[in-house]
């Protein structure tokens, strides 16, 4: 492994996670838009919710038709919008739909090429042709309707009054914004964005279309104790010793004995693990110098160069440990004397300066740069000093990763190559998602 | 056929192939990817933490919280309990399995009619395993078929049992399966799941539905895209792109 990996690793796991949780965010559609007017035909409310027709609707180019101030968000697994129709008017030609950016004329969403909409007049769903074709019951005054985009099986539905009344398969590329309109005297939309509780249950169905994925995945077999093995490689990648040996007893004598092959490979993740626990344990209760003598003791090939990365996230740790127990002068010393060397290498720069801004605090637990006194960070550090001990193995292919978190980065990038091969549509893969979703009690912080 | 034809043939499946071409991903540019990945080691020691939970390796998960700070889901010493429980039936204790369940909380076979009726049909497996016919027959009556006469499927299944009774040697029975380790062995994951569910913890552990995520979404990209595969699992070797 080169060796800048370890800072790069530190790096992008020592953030706190909303940073990483927030890549995935999208701006969702909020109010219509008022700003690029598409006719003239139509009134929008000052919340800019709902919208009232005041044309006089003679012929098909007057229709008084809104699309909302941003296209539906399109990396995850759908979106959903409703609308309630206050007053039908005098002829009930309400319509609800998705188009396209360059969708720019008072007509109804469906009638254009890269439209679809699905009419309140005849119930029939038109997909950019003048012709509708039969499709749901027809909708009026009092209804909720609802139009959704199910990105994973490429469809548009819709909905009403909280039922799914059928599905169409999306045509069109590109982003879409939910469209609204209205085409006889009198009638009058609200829009419900989610702002206010959906009618129809799409939480449920989304997760119940997520469940349909589920079964299919489900229903692959693999070996029975693959996990198991990927589970003892991970604690002895880490060095995780004791916990390793306890499931090994609790394991061996009711599993058959794992082929030759693996066992090599158990074999060379063995390597310095009795070392490697002592490190992490020591590192995890604080006691760097200790941490750093063990390894002048055992690895000076580590801590040999003083400026290497190392000794720097040791310094690093003693630094923070220092102001943890709230001796903030001896901190200071420590800084002077053993992280100063570090400034103006660029490749510390930036961890020296949180490093140091812990100092500004009162209390620097909660200030930005708080996660440094986690406990998690102390793990990072453990990590880190771990995987340099690795590296030092003499012989046979180095593995930088647990077999787990190979197997987790395939993962990954197959469902975000999957994903941008779908034209950026549907939801990434997230690790920290799956384990918060379904039923699990949750023992994480809710503040 | 003509040698046109062939010639012809030949050209729509060149067609064909074009409009399905899909996008070679060498390893190379595959292994950046996955070096971009960003993964964080809270996550997987929740992910391993969770395995060792469901799984009831109470010890290992004990150890894992001290070693690497990670925090169970669940009390542990819940976990030893449905361990004594599971490993009850597993040893035919099946009485002492119900006893233990209704210590730990009454409301999962009073809730849970199927497993209830689980257990006591594994009950009577027992009785009949040891020769104990009356005493099996006994139980039969008094409290398996008055179970039976709510629900078919129990019903079914009761008769099902009893039949084991009529055969001098179990191993010509047509549902000697009964009599089978293995059936011990599904009763107690079905008491066990059932436990867990209790619990409000999910029945099973998150990891093999990873790896079999990752064997679904390697078939869905290879529809789209040539790219390094992992085909073993349990190194996590990566293959070159075939094709």
């Amino acid at each position: 492994m080169n060796k800048s990996n370890f800072i790069h690793k530190f790096h992008h796991s020592a953030k706190p996670h909303t940073m990483e949780d927030n890549e995935e965010e999208e701006e969702s559609p909020t109010e219509l838009n008022t700003i690029t007017g598409l006719s003239g035909f139509v009134v929008i409310s000052p919340d800019k919710l709902s919208l009232k027709y005041t044309g006089v609707s003679q012929h098909g180019h007057d229709v008084g038709v809104v699309q909302a101030n941003k296209p539906a968000p399109c990396k995850r697994f759908a979106y959903y919008f409703e609308i309630y129709v206050k007053d039908a008017g005098v002829k009930g030609r309400v319509s609800i739909g998705f188009t396209t950016d360059s969708f720019r004329i008072a007509r109804h969403p469906g009638w254009e090429l890269n439209t679809c909409g699905y009419h309140g007049e005849d119930g029939l769903i038109y997909l950019g042709k003048r012709q509708g074709e039969a499709f749901g019951p027809t909708y009026t005054t009092g209804d909720t309707v609802g139009g959704g985009i199910n990105y994973v099986s490429q469809e548009f539905f819709f909905t009403v009054n909280g039922t799914l009344v059928g599905t169409v398969s999306k045509y069109i590329k590109g982003p879409l914004f939910p469209t609204v309109a209205v085409h006889s005297q009198n009638e009058e939309v609200t829009v419900n964005f989610g702002q206010e509780k959906f009618a129809f249950d799409f939480k449920g169905y989304e997760s119940s279309e997520r469940n349909k994925q589920q079964i299919a995945i489900e229903k692959i077999s693999i070996p029975s104790n693959m996990s198991l093995g990927l589970v003892k490689n991970y604690l002895l990648h880490y060095g995780y010793e004791d916990t390793h040996h306890a499931l090994d007893l609790a394991t061996n004598s009711t599993l058959p004995p794992i082929n030759g092959a693996q066992e090599n490979g158990i074999d060379d993740t063995s390597y310095a693990l009795h070392e490697r626990k002592i490190l992490r344990q020591l590192i995890r209760k604080g006691e760097i110098d200790a941490a750093l003598a063990k390894l002048r003791d055992s690895y000076p090939q580590l801590v040999q160069n003083d400026k290497s990365e190392v000794c720097f996230l040791l310094h690093c740790q003693k630094f923070i440990e220092l102001v943890r127990i709230g001796a903030l002068e001896e901190a200071v010393k420590y800084g002077r004397m053993e992280l100063a060397k570090f400034i103006g290498l660029t490749t510390f720069q930036d961890i020296l300066e949180d490093c140091f801004a812990l100092l500004v605090y009162e209390r620097p637990e909660e200030s930005n740069v708080g996660y440094f006194l986690e406990e998690t960070q102390r793990e990072v550090v453990a990590d880190t000093v771990n995987a340099a001990i690795l590296s030092t193995k003499p012989k046979g292919k180095n593995q930088s990763h647990s077999h787990l978190e190979t197997l987790l980065r395939q993962l990954t990038a197959c469902c975000l190559e999957l994903r941008s091969l779908n034209d950026g549509q549907g939801e990434a893969f997230s690790l920290n998602r799956l384990l918060r979703t379904n039923n699990w009690k949750r023992t994480k912080k809710t503040t | 056929m003509s040698l046109f034809r062939i010639f012809i043939n030949q050209l729509e499946e060149d067609d064909e192939d074009m409009a399905t071409s899909k996008k070679m991903i060498t390893r190379e540019e595959w292994e950046k990817k996955l070096n971009a990945v960003k993964l964080r080691k809270e996550d997987m020691n929740t992910l391993v933490m969770n395995f060792l939970v469901t799984e009831g390796y109470v010890e290992a998960a004990e150890k894992f919280q001290r070693e690497s700070g990670t925090k169970p889901e669940i009390d542990l010493a819940t976990i030893t309990d449905r361990m004594a429980v599971k490993k009850a039936v597993q040893n035919g204790n099946v009485e002492d399995a119900i006893e233990k369940v209704n210590d730990l909380n009454p409301e999962i076979l009073d809730t849970n009619p199927e497993l209830f009726f689980h257990l006591q049909q594994q009950r009577l497996i027992e009785l009949i395993r040891q020769g104990k016919t009356e005493e099996a027959l006994e139980f039969a009556q008094e409290e398996l078929a008055p179970r039976g006469e709510e629900n078919q499927a129990f019903l079914e299944e009761l008769e099902k049992t009893v039949a084991l009774l009529v055969f001098d040697d179990a191993s010509t029975c047509p549902v000697k399966e009964l009599l089978d380790l293995s059936h011990r062995l599904k009763t107690a994951s079905e008491v066990n799941a059932a436990i867990l569910t209790s619990q409000s913890h999910e029945k099973d552990p998150k990891l093999p539905s990873l790896l079999k995520m990752l064997i679904w979404a390697q078939n869905q990209l290879d529809e789209k895209a040539v790219y390094p595969h992992i085909i073993d699992l349990s190194t996590g070797k990566l293959e070159d792109p075939s094709e």
